[in-house]
């Protein structure tokens, strides 16, 4: 029985003299939720295509459940690339019905589908006069028609109200767990992706910097204690000497201290005790944007964009 | 296969456009027929219009070639415009399938269009038409024609029909190749005459600086003739064959060389699809 979904070995893509992909390696494990996150341009979109055979890579392969990427095992797979591509001048149960044609499915299956999309009441209405946030949503319920195994979905929130985001993060949840369904998605929203997916693969400028999994993540965005108090120098020292903390570092006004919270009442009695008034103290913990941020240096933070030196 | 055919003529007889452009190429047939079952009928006129010169003017009225190249760029470049080549392209069928269905569907749409100046022309001849015997053998076909002889019928008709798929063959590797709907019209209209214009600029060129060798200006000459009569935009002509000096044969040959356009643009079409990287 195949282990992995999906797995890509040195996948690389030149556009003219541009590196665009550079020794992609991923795994993605059956039944997994791929969280694939990178800022605007780092090449996830890029990577999918060349999956989906949409574009050649320069070099490197695609294995698919199991076995180097067949007609067959394309079959298996569903998706939705950047905008969903849709015949505007005919209504959303029509784009479900010429597309069952080729990519399987029931009229039973349309029907079910839109409404898990939540469709059901404008299935007669022409797709031209659709928003954003319901073409994006007709476009998942496309690529849902024949059962695929695995899903890629690049920016599947893209346009979505909070309401549509959590609608679409429900029925991802819900296929998963029902179906088994292998997702791969795309995004460069972590706060979403946070939500359901269980890997991470991070991309930035064309190279995978990692893939980790939710559990090895929670276990590497630890705790901080974070001090505001006088003579800092002596303050470090104590906290050498009493807990040895040797990476706490000074960040302005502020001491921040890698520590359990359980030891912050200790910390605070210890430099109380010898002399150092403290001002104030917070029990920090690191989130997942932090520390993926620091592994990329640029992301997308939900309506802005962040950007590092 | 069977699955794509069947997408691709769902989205061909559920375009709105196709009725449309059927409609276009009915109009001025019917008005055709309209004069010439009223105006120049007479029942005693013993030089009145043969079936012949009949589907002629039928042909050249209905502007097909205009028609086609505007459907078939709609056509081609549809997916591209709408993005659903993405969902098409990803799902594991082979490009050569892929370009054989839309194809198939596309040159339906033109043979739809020259049935319907076919099914008048043939009504409207049956109806006002000279009889005339159609001579079927070899030398009917064959044959030399004298001044003002006609080919043989079901020749002509075949033969138009030719010119018609590979008009659109033509049309649609370029449909392939652009992948924009306005280009891709311009250049179907213009590509053929320009290729024309130049492969005549050469001839011209090469003749003035063969002017002392008159046998190779003469075969240079010649040669411009022989790829005018059988280059696509002339092709389409139904004049060809009424003068002086033609064979019968040379409908002959323009099927052969039609079903070679077919061939040769229909394989570059599909080339290129095979080839296409989906940005």
């Amino acid at each position: 029985m195949e282990e992995f979904a999906l797995r890509t070995f040195g996948l690389t893509k030149k556009f003219g003299g541009k590196m665009v992909l550079n020794n992609v390696s991923m795994n993605i494990r059956k039944g997994d939720i791929y969280g694939f996150i990178g800022p605007n341009g780092a090449g996830k979109t890029t990577a999918m295509k060349i999956i989906l055979d949409l574009l050649k890579p320069t070099s490197g392969e695609v294995e698919l459940f199991g076995s180097m990427r067949t007609s067959g095992s394309l079959s298996r797979v569903g998706s939705l690339i950047e905008s969903p591509g849709l015949y505007t001048g005919c209504s959303a149960i029509e784009n479900m019905k010429r597309f069952s044609i080729i990519c399987g499915g029931t009229d039973k299956d349309i029907l079910f589908y839109l409404r898990m999309v939540g469709l059901e009441g404008v299935g007669n209405k022409k797709v031209g006069a659709f928003s954003l946030g319901m073409k994006q949503r007709l476009g998942i319920a496309i690529a849902l028609l024949g059962d695929p195994e695995l899903l890629i979905l690049d920016e599947p929130v893209n346009g979505l109200d909070p309401m549509g985001m959590r609608d679409v993060r429900d029925i991802i949840q819900f296929i998963n767990k029902e179906r088994g369904v292998t997702f791969f998605i795309s995004s460069h929203l972590l706060g979403e992706l946070e939500k359901i997916a269980n890997v991470y693969g991070v991309i930035n400028c064309g190279m995978l910097m990692e893939e980790i999994t939710s559990a090895e993540l929670d276990r590497r965005c630890g705790f901080s204690v974070r001090v505001r108090c006088e003579q800092q120098d002596k303050a470090l020292q104590l906290l050498k000497e009493n807990f040895g903390v040797e990476n706490a570092q000074a960040e302005g006004e502020f001491l921040n201290i890698p520590a359990d919270p359980a030891v912050s009442s200790k910390i605070n009695e210890v430099l109380v005790t010898s002399g150092i008034p403290v001002h104030e103290l917070t029990i920090n913990k690191m989130s997942y944007e932090d520390y993926l941020l620091s592994r990329m240096g640029t992301l997308n933070v939900g309506n802005g964009v962040g950007q590092y030196a | 296969m069977l699955k794509l055919l069947k997408f691709e003529y769902r989205r061909l007889f559920r375009r709105i456009s196709l009725y449309v452009c059927l409609g276009i190429v009915a109009v001025p047939v019917l008005y055709v027929f309209y004069l010439i079952g009223t105006v120049y009928f007479d029942e005693n006129d013993v030089s009145r219009m043969s079936m012949f010169q009949i589907l002629q003017q039928m042909i050249s009225i209905a502007n097909l070639n205009t028609l086609i190249v505007v459907f078939t760029s709609i056509f081609g470049c549809e997916d591209k415009a709408r993005g659903t080549v993405k969902t098409i392209y990803s799902l594991g069928y082979s490009r050569y399938k892929i370009f054989f269905a839309k194809f198939a569907a596309s040159a339906t749409a033109a043979a739809m269009m020259y049935a319907v100046v076919l099914i008048f022309g043939l009504i409207c001849g049956l109806l006002f038409a000279e009889t005339s015997y159609q001579d079927v053998s070899s030398e009917g076909i064959l044959g030399r024609m004298e001044y003002a002889e006609e080919p043989n019928l079901v020749v002509y008709i075949i033969q138009q029909f030719m010119i018609i798929m590979g008009v659109h063959a033509f049309y649609y590797m370029i449909a392939e190749l652009i992948q924009k709907t306005g280009v891709s019209i311009v250049l179907g209209i213009f590509a053929p005459g320009i290729v024309s214009s130049i492969y005549g600029v050469i001839t011209f060129i090469m003749c003035n600086i063969s002017e002392g060798n008159s046998e190779l200006v003469e075969k240079l000459g010649e040669a411009y003739s022989t790829f005018l009569m059988y280059w696509l935009p002339t092709t389409m002509s139904s004049v060809v064959g009424l003068f002086g000096g033609m064979v019968k044969i040379d409908y002959v040959i323009s099927i052969i060389v039609n079903i070679g356009y077919v061939m040769l643009f229909g394989g570059l079409g599909m080339l290129i699809t095979c080839k296409k990287q989906i940005k």
